[in-house]
């Protein structure tokens, strides 16, 4: 089994100009966990906005969410993946890398997300 | 605002003798990122990481690998005093993303980094 059947294809995308507290809020709205940020008049340059980078880099710290922004705190550059690869071949990554989640890349363009809920579901059987 | 007030109380378990396979699937079906191992008197915690990461990761079939050869033990916990703040950077000391919450030595609930987002939502 490969990326491509088992990454989820509707990403969230939040810019790095808004506030943490509205990316808190898209992640609670969909239920997801992080946001690719999509950085503003280019189409291939990625960052990423997990909801440890929240609680570690703004909660723990006791800063006001709706004072930081996105740009402050996310990942950029993001390690990703193709979309032909194994789901074994990503969970050796994952393990490797500490890692739990990387954007799907296909032609230079971002076409979906693989986090580990998504390999451990295929691997169950149960996607 | 306290851990008490945002932590989850609906805890799943498995025993200490499951193989990871049927730990998996209760992951999936309840939809839970983690269970609890009962070791009787204690307990420790097999996450959807460790499953990934030590069992998928390798090739191995899940059915003939036991949650007790990946699981952790002893577990990092907090008490249900404890600020959501406290718990925050508690969490990003130790890198982990869950704590379960012992109160008089007795597991009440878990907390996730989820549970954090949501109170500050």
């Amino acid at each position: 089994m490969q990326v491509k059947d088992v990454m989820r294809k509707d990403v969230i995308i939040v810019e790095p100009q808004a506030s943490i507290k509205e990316a808190i809020g898209k992640m609670v709205a969909e239920n997801i966990t992080c946001l690719i940020v999509e950085e503003h008049g280019s189409g291939n340059v990625y960052g990423i906005v997990t909801r440890k980078d929240v609680v570690s880099k703004v909660i723990a710290l006791d800063k006001d969410p709706a004072a930081v922004l996105v740009a402050d705190i996310m990942s950029e550059p993001v390690l990703s993946v193709s979309s032909d690869i194994t789901i074994e071949a990503v969970a050796r990554l994952m393990a490797k890398t500490d890692i739990r989640r990387f954007p799907v890349i296909e032609g230079g363009k971002l076409i979906g997300l693989v986090s580990n809920s998504d390999i451990l579901r295929a691997a169950a059987g149960k996607r | 605002m306290n851990i008490r007030n945002i932590m989850r109380k609906d805890i799943l378990k498995v025993g200490m003798n499951a193989s990871v396979k049927s730990a998996m699937d209760a992951m999936v079906e309840h939809d839970v990122g983690s269970l609890i191992i009962d070791k009787g008197a204690d307990f420790g915690i097999l996450t959807r990481k460790d499953i990934v990461n030590k069992v998928v990761a390798y090739g191995k079939d899940p059915a003939k690998v036991k949650v007790t050869e990946i699981f952790t033990f002893p577990v990092l916990t907090v008490s249900p005093e404890m600020s959501i703040k406290e718990a925050a950077r508690l969490m990003s000391k130790a890198n982990v993303k869950r704590f379960p919450v012992v109160e008089k030595g007795v597991l009440v609930g878990i907390l996730s980094n989820s549970d954090i987002l949501k109170a500050y939502a």
